[in-house]
């Protein structure tokens, strides 16, 4: 018997998840809010740790869609393990029609679909642009790019408007993370850039690491770039990956569900504070 | 399961024993003297030496701030008395060719310490941490190195081809000039 997306999956998936402070608007549930037209892409990147930046791309993406953002997840992961839909296995569900497609289905909340292109696929679409399926309504969509070589996603002539960069804050790390920006400047002045210090070491004062590395670069560069925070690992995000079920349906406190949020909300705020600039 | 219990030894003496056995066996120095110097100009607790150091070695038993400026004026203690001690000591009990290094122990440090050694001090400093525990009859001492300070990183050659390729960024386009430079600004 086929499994079918059913109605009712229980009271553990409600949660309070959609219970939450996310503002609602007036909305009607499902219907997606946006506060532009045009469709936009994110790509997120961990140098370091393609598990971690897994994890924030499907954590991201339940939280724009609580916040009635039309997400897509478009993941070149290079392992099965680190994979978005591995993650987010216990709420995904395959397209029949396609394996390569997925997508996740909470109550009332807009669609997010999910494309393995698996590690080749970003070359494989650069040789044949027209497999390059466009989403079924890209007005207000964000794009989520899951890329594990950013160097190569630049440099291969797929560069997004905004970035997610999350780094050690060793000085190897943050200088392969500088590098990235660089590139990321040198293929588009506009592009934003936040920057996320991954597991921050304890004693370490990351705002002064980050306002060194960003003085550093506004000197080198004249580009500015946003601090989003740092995002401290606890036992709840090993346990919401091994159970393939994203930290920010976890209905406890977590600390690295909060910084999950945080980084949500930031990226929200930044949008829509861009909208208020002359 | 055993949970071992933190201690603190009030002997300083017997703080330093401990030390030294670790210096021995877990760094694999060899001691050359026990509390070198005097009270008036400066005193080393422990000088050491392997293949390519000298190693100036001050332990703290009770109050950092004490614990380095008794490691600056061992230093200074050190430095001034180098003619002396080259005629007291065979040369294959210790070679004062080799550069010194200072090397302080203590229970805690403060989390900029090693910028603050860093940017203070020409001498190369070598930090460790240490924690007792199990019982007064039977401690347990375990030591660990603070990471991050410039003295590791100086200690290979700067070679930034290397360290491009290490770090994937080939095609990012940095100069040389441009990662010393980034690297100096992360260490100010």
């Amino acid at each position: 018997m086929k499994e079918r997306p059913k109605l009712g999956r229980g009271l553990p998936d409600l949660s309070k998840f959609f219970l939450s402070d996310a503002s609602y608007q007036e909305h009607e549930a499902g219907e997606v809010t946006s506060t532009t037209t045009e469709p936009k892409t994110l790509s997120i990147c961990s140098p370091g740790s393609p598990l971690i930046q897994s994890v924030v791309t499907a954590n991201l993406a339940l939280e724009l869609a609580r916040h009635r953002r039309l997400v897509r997840i478009r993941d070149f992961s290079t392992s099965d393990e680190t994979r978005v839909s591995t993650l987010m296995g216990s709420i995904l569900f395959r397209d029949e029609g396609d394996p390569g497609k997925a997508f996740v289905r909470l109550y009332g909340l807009p669609e997010i679909r999910i494309e393995d292109g698996g590690p080749g696929g970003l070359w494989k679409e650069k040789e044949s642009p027209h497999e390059a399926e466009p989403y079924r309504d890209d007005t207000g969509s964000l794009t989520l790019v899951n890329a594990p070589v950013l160097l190569d996603l630049i440099h291969e002539g797929a560069p997004s408007g905004e970035y997610i960069i999350l780094t050690m804050t060793d000085e190897k790390s943050l200088l392969r993370c500088y590098a990235s920006i660089k590139v990321i400047h040198a293929h588009g002045e506009s592009s934003r850039v936040h920057v996320v210090f991954d597991e921050a070491v304890h004693g370490i004062d990351a705002d002064t690491v980050f306002r060194k590395f960003a003085g550093f670069i506004d000197e080198r560069l004249g580009f500015e770039v946003d601090y989003f925070g740092s995002l401290l690992h606890d036992e709840h995000l090993e346990r919401s990956v091994s159970e393939k079920r994203p930290l920010v349906l976890f209905d406890g406190t977590s600390i690295t569900k909060d910084a999950l949020i945080r980084i949500c909300s930031l990226l929200l705020e930044n949008d829509e504070g861009r909208l208020m600039e002359p | 399961m055993r949970l071992l219990k933190h201690i603190n030894i009030t002997d300083p003496a017997r703080v330093i024993r401990l030390c030294a056995q670790w210096i021995k066996e877990g760094l694999g120095l060899r001691i050359v003297e026990y509390r070198i110097g005097n009270t008036f100009t400066g005193s080393i607790d422990i000088l050491a030496t392997d293949s390519s150091n000298i190693y100036l070695v001050t332990i703290n038993t009770d109050s950092l701030s004490d614990a380095l400026l008794s490691a600056l004026r061992g230093y200074g203690w050190f430095i001034e008395n180098l003619d002396f001690l080259t005629r007291i000591y065979q040369p294959s009990e210790i070679d004062f060719s080799f550069p010194p290094v200072l090397m302080i122990l203590s229970a805690s440090f403060p989390p900029e310490i090693t910028s603050i050694l860093r940017h203070g001090l020409k001498a190369e400093v070598r930090l460790f941490r240490y924690l007792i525990l199990g019982s007064e009859d039977d401690p347990d001492l375990y030591v660990e190195e603070l990471g991050g300070t410039h003295i590791a990183v100086d200690a290979a050659p700067f070679d930034p081809a290397a360290l491009k390729q290490e770090l994937g960024i080939e095609k990012a386009g940095l100069t040389d000039e441009e990662i010393r430079e980034f690297l100096i600004a992360m260490r100010a």
